[in-house]
């Protein structure tokens, strides 16, 4: 079932209305290969991920990253994330501290039908969005028919 | 592993909008010093110009519009968070110049310093000896 979110000229309250509705109704039920494995709800930092023509795209919300410190690698069939962050500190009295700091490594294993080592990655506003690739075998090919 | 990880977490409906969807309390970090608070607010997925910042009877709300058009051609496939705008308002204790507010958004994080009003420095008192 390939449904864009973004299929009709929708405002951008209804745009993201129906986005939260189509990521509440995978939270529930996941897509494909994702259905059937455990990919492992509650870990940090979270993760959704996005089919898309060409590949997924594996996005997570990390926001006041510095690119340097993030590390993306990737190994059989798994995408391994690490990084860290500090408090902003400075000096002053602590009124609250509730952002999440230290150092965080989490790896995601993925279908067969994609290509970690091929992956390329965009950190933009404090979302890290990895696009996987698909192998080329699992490309749609078209296949000549010969008449005899 | 972080040793302190938050979730997100949903803004209440105490004051409802009219318009409907899911609403989340960005995780902040406030701080004082004399001469000003600071505060940080992590809002990944919205940019510079989403930002609404207001300053009204002592009360401080920040709003955060996401950027939808980066779902554009994407069908999820397996779900961990949802996305939605994000606000919160607090009542600030102290009075704030607000003259010489200063905002700035980086990588997701809103930086907001607010210098205190000349009357709301601490000032030093000295004591005469007769």
């Amino acid at each position: 079932m390939a449904r864009s979110v973004l299929a009709s000229n929708l405002d951008p309250f209804a745009h993201l209305l129906r986005l939260q509705k189509e990521l509440q109704r995978t939270v529930q039920q996941p897509l494909g290969w994702f259905a059937s494995s455990v990919v492992g709800q509650g870990a940090f930092p979270p993760v959704n991920i996005f089919k898309r023509d060409d590949g997924y795209v594996v996005r997570m919300e990390v926001p006041g990253l510095s690119s340097e410190d993030l590390s993306i690698e990737s190994q059989g069939q798994s995408l391994k994330f690490s990084s860290k962050r500090s408090s902003e500190g400075g000096p002053g009295a602590v009124h609250r501290n509730e952002r999440w700091q230290g150092e965080f490594s989490r790896s995601i294993e993925l279908p067969r039908e994609l290509n970690p080592s091929k992956a390329s990655a965009d950190y933009k506003n404090g979302v890290l969005s990895v696009h996987v690739p698909l192998r080329d075998e699992a490309k749609a090919q078209q296949i000549t028919v010969r008449a005899s | 592993m972080s040793n302190q990880v938050t979730v997100k977490q949903e803004g209440d409906v105490a004051e409802e909008q009219t318009r409907p969807g899911r609403t989340y309390l960005p995780n902040v970090e406030i701080r004082e010093t004399e001469d000003a608070l600071w505060l940080w607010a992590d809002m990944p997925g919205v940019d510079q110009s989403s930002v609404d910042i207001r300053l009204e009877n002592g009360a401080l709300s920040i709003e955060g519009q996401v950027q939808t058009d980066e779902y554009a051609d994407l069908t999820p496939a397996y779900t961990e968070y949802n996305v939605g705008n994000f606000r919160r308002s607090f009542r600030l204790s102290t009075a704030i110049d607000t003259q010489r507010i200063e905002a700035k958004m980086k990588n997701g994080v809103l930086e907001l310093r607010l210098p205190k009003s000349e009357e709301a420095r601490p000032q030093r008192i000295p004591i005469t000896v007769d």
